[in-house]
């Protein structure tokens, strides 16, 4: 089978983890709109394609999976996402199954303020949250509230314009500069990354890695240690049996004295995806799996808590035909 | 070789590369204050080292060097740099070569006020910059100097607060947070930089690697393209004769549009981009090997291929650790 990787920038490690998975049976294809992008001279092939904001995107994209004859295809970008979800269709009309959640829940998983209501509505932990000023001026005038809070923006990715607020007058500061941004109580307990597998053909949780968050860089982990434990993978299957997501996720919980809260969900391969693959999972099997029409069983725990994964810079080197192109 | 990196952290492609180059004949060794640093996880051995500035740290690896019988050891971060600046000596007592410049060059390019002094006195290109907020204020109100300016802490490594200055409140903020800053003019031109290796016997300047920066995550380089320059090439000469360095070092400059350059910074060390130069051919370990053999090395500048691209992504090392993190 072949396989299709859009936006895959950086992200070597998930491109090698496809083609050992792939083996003979086929390529690996990547696809980003620089030529400065690594992952794209590590895979069986390229292209180098518009932007995802371009009309022609779409368009370009299933070209490819029609000449290359692409069974599965994937993104690891967030932007991405809700464009892949509103176009399924069109690619299974080319032969491509597209590992991706429904629209409806790649919307939720990127606006935070649904996602706490849906939380909310369906008895899930998560950290209480404002999107009205007013209700939560009214909360800290009542005691209801205290600072710290933590401000981030409704929509929005890698902590960008993430703030925490120690003051009243800290809020009122960010709430001026940033109007309609969100405000969370602040977690200080064990920030924890969870790779989950939703099989696409049962719909069913069949596996899971989770690790703590040691040293965070530019909004993923920097260095984490594997953890085990039942109630937390209870907690993840509880989620995703009501949230409606589908293949590879990457979910943010806190742990606390009272159990575990969902911070977020991005649906798709997580930044350090690589850690879970070293402790033994192998994702990109089961998407290519569930790509042949078969449903994998559940495999849940399969891995060894206490093994720390530490994140460094490899460089290649490549010769472009027309090196030019990418000097500014 | 035995070799001892210092600082190791996350420069296990360093390690790799002494790796691949002592093979049966010694080991590689990475030393660092944390036990999360990845290369000590990559490397043959790996030693916890005292903080820096520990009174015992120089003892200590004095300690390192003599029981393991280290004959290179290399220090890869700033603090290092000014703690070993004078210790040449002492490494050479345990049969160790230091890798790194004298105290004058650690001095001069580990303080940007004295780099600038000393390029304004050597007739070395470079921005002009300030670090009397009074003279500034005059040379602005002169007309001598306009906005966007440029500013920085005056000791700082990598692009740690550095901040383009676009208005005289842009610049009353700054110097309100920062005290020890130093602003310089705005020159339009592209980042550049170069590894340069001088040989630690003839004392002349040997390699050089130069690229252009085409992109930068944390203030390093992760993307960079290689072009040669016989200006570029002769301007490095200048600087390397004007002050004295040993070993690989890293020089930051600006191209201009006329074809001129002018000198931002230097640092006289193993760049976090030096894997751009080896994987585009550039060897500065053979260079080192050849000199610890007691042989100087050839004059060899620019012997690689224009046009290389050179990309950084993000690699993991996995390990237990039996202790609480």
């Amino acid at each position: 089978m072949n396989v299709l990787i859009l936006s895959a920038g950086t992200r070597c490690k998930t491109v090698q983890y496809f083609k050992r998975a792939v083996g003979d049976s086929g390529r690996v294809i990547t696809t980003d709109c620089s030529n400065l992008a690594p992952a794209l001279y590590v895979a069986d092939g390229h292209h180098i394609v518009p932007r995802i904001d371009d009309p022609a995107y779409i368009d370009t994209i299933l070209d490819i999976c029609r000449e290359e004859r692409i069974g599965l295809c994937l993104s690891l970008i967030d932007p991405e996402l809700v464009l892949l979800s509103q176009n399924v269709e069109r690619f299974t009309a080319a032969g491509t199954m597209v590992m991706i959640s429904s629209a409806e829940a790649v919307n939720r998983a990127f606006d935070k303020w649904e996602m706490f209501r849906f939380c909310q509505s369906h008895g899930i932990p998560s950290p209480r949250t404002w999107i009205d000023p007013e209700a939560l001026r009214a909360d800290l005038a009542f005691g209801r509230a205290t600072f710290p809070l933590y401000a981030k923006p409704r929509t929005g990715s890698a902590s960008k314009d993430n703030y925490r607020l120690d003051s009243a007058q800290d809020l009122e500061a960010v709430l001026a500069r940033h109007p309609g941004i969100m405000v969370q109580e602040f977690m200080t307990n064990d920030p924890l990354d969870v790779d989950v597998y939703v099989d696409m053909v049962s719909g069913e949780v069949v596996s899971l890695f989770a690790k703590k968050k040691l040293r965070m860089r530019e909004g993923t982990a920097d260095k984490a240690v594997s953890i085990k434990d039942p109630a937390l993978e209870t907690f993840i299957i509880d989620f995703c049996a009501v949230a409606g997501f589908r293949g590879a996720l990457d979910i943010d919980v806190f742990r606390s004295e009272s159990g575990y809260s969902l911070l977020e969900v991005n649906p798709r391969f997580g930044g350090v995806y690589p850690h879970a693959q070293e402790c033994g999972l192998d994702f990109p099997a089961l998407a290519l799996r569930n790509a042949r029409g078969e449903a994998n069983a559940a495999d849940i725990g399969n891995y060894e808590s206490g093994w720390v994964m530490m994140n460094y810079e490899e460089v290649i080197s490549v010769r472009v035909g027309d090196a030019t192109v990418a000097r500014k | 070789m035995n070799v001892l990196i210092l600082g190791a952290g996350k420069r296990c492609q360093l390690t790799r590369y002494f790796q691949d180059r002592g093979g049966a004949r010694g080991f590689v060794a990475a030393g660092d204050y944390s036990k999360l640093a990845p290369a000590r996880y990559t490397a043959d051995k790996q030693f916890s080292l005292p903080a820096v500035k520990d009174p015992s740290y120089v003892d200590h690896l004095l300690g390192i060097c003599r029981e393991e019988e280290i004959t290179l050891c290399i220090p890869t971060l700033d603090i290092d740099l000014d703690r070993l600046a004078d210790q040449h000596g002492r490494f050479a007592e345990a049969g160790t070569t230091l890798l790194m410049s004298g105290p004058e060059a650690i001095r001069v390019t580990g303080d940007k006020w004295a780099m600038y002094e000393f390029c304004v006195d050597k007739g070395i290109a470079t921005p002009r910059s300030w670090v009397d907020p009074a003279l500034l204020a005059d040379s602005l109100e002169d007309g001598e100097v306009d906005f966007p300016l440029f500013a920085k802490p005056i000791s700082s490594a990598g692009s740690t607060d550095i901040a383009k200055l676009d208005n005289h409140n842009d610049l009353s903020e700054y110097l309100r947070l920062h005290t020890a800053s130093i602003v310089q003019e705005y020159v339009p031109g592209a980042q550049i930089d170069v590894d340069v290796y001088i040989d630690l016997i003839s004392h002349e300047l040997v390699s050089a690697y130069s690229k252009h920066r085409l992109k930068a995550s944390d203030g390093n380089t992760s993307a960079s393209v290689s072009f040669k320059d016989p200006v570029l090439f002769d301007f490095i000469g200048d600087i390397c004769s004007k002050i004295e360095f040993c070993g690989p070092i890293n020089i930051e400059l600006f191209a201009h549009g006329d074809g001129s350059y002018s000198l931002l910074e230097i640092n006289p060390r193993f760049s976090w981009a030096y894997p751009h130069a080896h994987e585009a051919g550039v060897d500065f370990i053979e260079l080192i090997a050849t000199n610890l053999a007691g042989s100087a090395n050839e004059r060899n500048v620019g012997n690689y291929e224009e046009g290389q691209l050179c990309l950084a992504y993000d690699e993991i090392v996995l390990t237990r650790i039996d202790e609480p993190l």
